[in-house]
């Protein structure tokens, strides 16, 4: 059995490999022309928020904290597809 | 001796996944299209999110917890890399078509099949 | 230590969200970055051990919200006037 010790020295390279991402991933929601692209650029933010998420469950070792992730992950599609139903009954430009 | 290499094998999986996170970060910036920005879109997906997910499970498993805690955080984990590995290039897909059928974003092509036909009166495919 | 730094970057950015939201004239715009900000808030009440308040802010700040705002927006102006 590995100890917990060995992977609380690995976690925080993965906590700052995934916020630095998270950070770059909300620059470009914020700074998006069209409507596609802010919702393309949501589901890789939540992508990456989900496993961020799985980081925070194994730092506090709580099994609790981890039930938003399937939500989250059942989210992305419902995004897409009312978006694109409203887009694509007429409500484009 | 098998908890060792499942414990290495997901930190790689893990870091790979990460690596491939902040590149397709940077891609959404250098990409001057909607259309070109899928490309990024997939590798954010998939090579961000399912990798480490499954690397994410691999690693709770090689732990000394309690049984139920590793057993719920890999049951989690490889359910939602399940779903995301499902749903992710089939909410791509829609976002796209509905986009060019809309008229959200124009393309910047030389040639537009699909306008085309879609300007004659085609049938609904 | 280093989940409050998380945090507080998450909290920031949904600060920043919520000002966009206000100066938006886009209406669909508006309602996916009031998801965005319910997912930052989300982040922050894992951070801080409560996962009651976080069942329920992504069952109705992302779901309920998003399906219901877009539903309601197809009888009404995409585009906000001056």
């Amino acid at each position: 059995m590995v100890s917990y010790s060995v992977l609380e020295g690995v976690l925080p390279i993965l906590f700052g490999l995934f916020t630095l991402a998270m950070i770059i991933y909300s620059l470009r929601v914020f700074t998006s022309k069209s409507v596609s692209d802010m919702v393309l650029a949501v589901d890789a933010l939540t992508i990456d928020l989900i496993i961020i998420f799985v980081l925070i469950g194994l730092y506090y070792r709580s099994p609790y904290l981890l039930i938003g992730v399937i939500p989250l992950a059942a989210w992305i599609l419902i995004l897409d597809i009312v978006v694109s139903r409203y887009l694509s009954k007429g409500g484009g430009k | 001796m098998i908890d060792w290499i499942l414990f290495y094998l997901g930190l790689a999986l893990t870091l790979l996944g990460g690596a491939m996170d902040l590149i397709a970060s940077i891609g959404f910036f250098r990409f001057k299209d909607f259309y070109m920005r899928l490309h990024a879109a997939t590798i954010g997906a998939i090579g961000g999110g399912f990798y480490p997910l499954i690397g994410l499970a691999l690693i709770a498993l090689s732990l000394n917890l309690d049984v139920y805690i590793k057993a719920y955080i890999s049951g989690v984990c490889v359910i939602a890399a399940a779903l995301i590995a499902l749903t992710a290039p089939a909410g791509s897909h829609i976002l796209a078509r509905a986009t060019h059928r809309s008229g959200e974003v124009v393309p910047k092509v030389i040639v537009d099949r699909i306008k085309e036909d879609m300007e004659k009166g085609g049938n609904e495919p | 230590m280093i989940t409050l730094i998380i945090g507080a970057i998450a909290v920031t950015l949904a600060l920043v969200s919520a000002i966009l939201i206000v100066n938006e004239k886009d209406v669909l715009k508006a309602i996916v970055l009031a998801g965005v900000e319910s997912v930052f808030f989300a982040i922050a009440l894992a951070i801080f051990l409560a996962p009651d308040l976080l069942i329920a802010y992504i069952a109705i700040g992302l779901g309920l919200n998003s399906l219901l705002f877009i539903y309601a927006l197809k009888r009404g102006e995409r585009y906000e006037e001056e």
